[in-house]
């Protein structure tokens, strides 16, 4: 019994320094900090606890210490912290105005900031160097090494799974906003290796956890890899050099000092600014003169004047007039229901009537197309339905 | 680093520097080879140009990708025009580097320019050919000399790849064949030296 009472107390100070932990990203129940400057008011307020010393501070007095940031901001975040047992009453009473802070969650704010300022990779190389310091501690176990190990396959998994997913969903700019995840791979994973060799050395009965961190390892190498490349095609030779928008280049050169300008150009050669004529220049050059001034070049003229190709306008004309006298067959007219029947089904019989539509319509064919107000209808034909008229020549 | 390797390297950014500010160079033969910059030997073997060696991919096409405007030159069809008529009348062996090519004279380029607009040669032709000329004298692309009214390919060309030697042996086929040079006589070493300096 002595011992789960124990074991809860445990527990619950765990649990309590956790909730200091989260409180900084907890704006409220369930929502996290979306914008930096919340983490500029937490940390005022925490400065402020910071210079007040043992007597703690007040929601007024910290309102006041904090003015630099809107009063009600102040308040809010205020109340937060509490709520999370950032802040706590100096002494738990009822009406207990002082409050004084944790320092738990002050640890967690700098570790946000430089997460923020540097993506992570700063504390991932500090927790490989953490990593292969505690594998290689003479009284580390075996657990430790095992323990070692999961810890980095996450890590690594979890790195190339997001770049993996970037690479494969999102647009190059969105991909390049998030390129810190490929920098340093090769430096990140040379220390994995090596605390993966360390572990290997002295447990080799680690080797199935070792597998998976080889395999971790490799994905995000595969994933770096593929991110880089992605970029590198759409970003052209030059732009992908150092992953930066294009932007950003035109805005260092033009508001940096010609001292810092030389310093990026020292040990560069280029060339003087010069105009230039590629070959591919010249060539369009001389063409456009030459089209320009050159006398007014003949038309293209058949190569055969008898059997020259007709026009195909004259060509679907011909063949409307044939099938027109096909189906007239020596007569003036000829009645449309007679027509579709002669042709059969009804496929047969729309695309002749297209034909006879388009030799009504034509402008230089005599034909013309009349339809009149009855309609047969016969179960036994190929096309039972058919409205009645007549297809004749036009006498002018 | 060691001394030597410092003075060697004030070296190079000195000549770098003065390449990057006035383009090649023309300097005595006895200079010191200078890391990153190809040396034109002038035919004659009296000086060396200093050219520049930019890597592959790095030229102007990177103005492009980038979308900065490239350096402005006037009438920029026509001096491109010119450019490739003075390849086609100083590039005679054509199976050689264009780089030092021979002389070619401004009869020549007149003539090739009449061929290729189609048309007798006409009086604006003339103050046309001889802006393009000064232009591309000027960004030594040629080494126009005025007063000989001859030109001669200029260093820049030395920085053409195999690939463009092809495209303008291709166009050097399709403009009209540039008739045969009449040079002017020799200009004495006097003569020279008193050009040179009423050139500066």
């Amino acid at each position: 019994m002595d011992a789960t009472l124990l074991d809860a107390e445990a527990d619950a100070a765990v649990l309590r320094v956790y909730r200091q932990v989260f409180a900084v990203l907890a704006r409220e129940a369930g929502a996290m900090i979306v914008d930096p400057d919340l983490l500029d008011a937490d940390q005022a307020i925490l400065d402020a606890f910071a210079e007040a010393g043992s007597d703690g501070l007040t929601v007024e007095q910290a309102t006041l210490a904090c003015r630099a940031y809107p009063h009600d901001v102040i308040v809010r975040r205020f109340e937060v912290l509490r709520q999370y047992g950032a802040i706590t009453k100096l002494v738990d009473r009822p009406n207990e105005l002082r409050h004084r802070a944790a320092f738990a969650p002050y640890v967690m704010l700098m570790f946000l900031r430089r997460m923020s300022v540097q993506g992570g990779q700063g504390e991932l190389h500090q927790l490989l160097t953490l990593e292969a310091h505690s594998v290689s501690d003479p009284q580390a176990t075996a657990d430790d090494g095992s323990a070692s190990i999961g810890r980095l396959t996450k890590v690594f998994r979890l790195l190339g799974n997001e770049l993996a997913i970037l690479v494969s969903t999102s647009t190059t700019a969105q991909l390049r906003e998030n390129a810190q995840l490929a920098w340093g791979n090769e430096r990140l994973i040379e220390q994995a290796e090596k605390v993966h060799r360390l572990v290997l050395d002295r447990w080799p009965e680690l080797h199935r956890d070792c597998t998976s961190l080889r395999m971790a390892l490799a994905a995000y190498a595969d994933a770096v890899q593929l991110a880089a490349g992605r970029l590198v095609e759409r970003a052209g030779t030059t732009r992908a050099l150092g992953l930066l928008p294009i932007e950003t280049w035109l805005t260092f050169s033009r508001g940096s000092d010609p001292g810092t300008l030389a310093a990026v150009l020292d040990g560069l050669l280029f060339d003087a600014a010069a105009p230039d004529f590629s070959a591919q220049t010249m060539v369009e050059a001389v063409e456009t003169g030459r089209r320009s001034g050159t006398a007014r070049m003949a038309p293209p003229r058949p190569t055969a004047d008898a059997d020259a190709p007709e026009s195909a306008a004259a060509t679907d004309r011909e063949d409307l007039r044939a099938e027109a006298e096909r189906v007239l067959a020596g007569r003036p007219s000829v009645d449309i229901v007679e027509v579709i029947d002669e042709a059969g089904d009804w496929i047969t019989a729309r695309r002749v009537l297209a034909e006879l539509t388009a030799a009504h319509l034509h402008d230089e064919l005599d034909y013309e197309l009349v339809w009149s107000d009855g309609m047969r209808i016969d179960p036994t034909a190929g096309t039972p339905w058919a409205t009645e008229g007549v297809f004749r020549r036009v006498v002018r | 680093m060691s001394t030597e390797a410092v003075e060697r390297r004030l070296y190079n950014a000195m000549w770098w520097a003065k390449v990057q500010s006035a383009g090649p160079l023309e300097v005595d033969p006895d200079t010191p080879a200078v890391a990153g910059l190809t040396r034109a030997a002038a035919p004659d073997g009296s000086s060396v140009w200093l050219v520049p060696t930019l890597p592959s991919g790095a030229g102007h096409g990177v103005l492009d990708e980038l979308d900065a405007p490239p350096v402005a030159v006037e009438q920029p069809n026509e001096t491109a025009r010119i450019l490739a008529i003075c390849v086609a009348c100083c590039w005679t062996d054509r199976s050689a580097p264009a780089w030092p090519g021979s002389t070619g004279t401004l009869a020549q380029v007149r003539s090739v320019y009449a061929g290729m607009r189609g048309r007798p040669e006409q009086s604006s032709d003339l103050t046309l050919i001889i802006g393009s000329l000064r232009r591309l004298h000027a960004t030594h692309w040629l080494l126009w000399d005025d007063k000989a009214a001859e030109v001669r390919l200029g260093p820049r060309v030395i920085t053409w790849t195999a690939a463009d030697l092809t495209t303008l042996r291709d166009l050097c086929r399709h403009l009209p064949e540039p008739p045969a040079a009449v040079l002017s006589p020799q200009v004495s070493p006097v003569d020279e030296q008193e050009l040179e300096e009423s050139d500066e």
